[in-house]
């Protein structure tokens, strides 16, 4: 299990990060306390979560005036600087897709790096490995301007 | 996304990412583009195929001539996933943001 995570991280992913005027402890919370996930990140729509290793959570999401489901399953939860968990709905295609959250002090701020991995299987995490990402990341901007 | 799935195991292979790098360049031959690969025209043909069913390149026949082109959509495709997800996790990461002000400021947020 960890072996496949560590596998399917650093590869194609969405990476998003942000500081916060908060502790550590405080911004882990807001992750796995019920009540937290349901008002920020559920946006007040129906959460129900059970943060430890291998519980599962579903958000009912809304996106577009319409309830999304995710489904997901804690993989490894290390308060207060670590969390991962599997993220599955219809926009990963039914498959789990992995989400990382890495928490850490910076002075009076807390500092949050999301990395969102959506290449779940074995075969596309090593495509991962062979760095076609960069090649990806430049070939596509000239594809913009170039080939139909 | 039937598509990304193809795409992502084409790319998966070295040589495959060396001939859509070569494409990218413009419309290649196919006699044209085995020749800086070591490898006989049996064998690109194989990655070709590969190619082809993935829907990233696109065979053209021009009177006796094959050449190939790249098709752009799948790859996009392929990066429109993190854009996507990129933008969502922004949102809701704001979101957070504003939850914990309104937590510290002492105001339970309404449920």
């Amino acid at each position: 299990m960890a072996k496949r995570n560590e596998k399917a991280m650093g590869g194609f992913s969405a990476m998003v990060s942000r500081s916060y005027d908060a502790t550590p402890e405080q911004v882990f919370s807001a992750w796995v306390d019920p009540a937290s996930v349901r008002a920020w990140l559920a946006m007040g729509e129906l959460a129900i979560v059970d943060p430890r290793e291998n519980g599962l959570f579903y958000i009912g999401m809304p996106v577009n005036e319409r309830i999304v489901p995710h489904y997901g399953r804690y993989l490894r939860i290390e308060a207060p600087r670590l969390l991962e968990f599997t993220w599955v709905s219809e926009h990963t295609a039914g498959k789990e897709s992995v989400v990382l959250i890495e928490i850490s002090r910076n002075g009076k701020h807390t500092d949050l790096k999301l990395t969102h991995d959506g290449l779940p299987d074995e075969e596309k995490a090593n495509a991962h490995r062979g760095g076609w990402t960069h090649f990806l990341e430049g070939l596509v901007p000239r594809l913009h301007k170039g080939a139909a | 996304m039937p598509n990304l799935d193809l795409a992502f195991a084409a790319l998966a292979d070295p040589t495959r990412r060396r001939i859509i790098a070569r494409l990218a360049r413009g419309r290649t031959r196919v006699t044209d583009l085995a020749q800086p690969f070591d490898m006989s025209l049996n064998a690109v043909s194989k990655h070709l195929k590969v190619l082809e069913r993935s829907g990233l390149i696109k065979r053209e026949r021009l009177g006796r001539e094959h050449y190939l082109r790249l098709r752009a959509a799948p790859l996009r495709e392929v990066v429109r996933w993190a854009t996507q997800y990129e933008r969502f996790w922004n949102q809701r990461l704001d979101a957070l943001g504003e939850f914990l002000k309104s937590e510290s400021a002492g105001r339970k947020p309404a449920l």
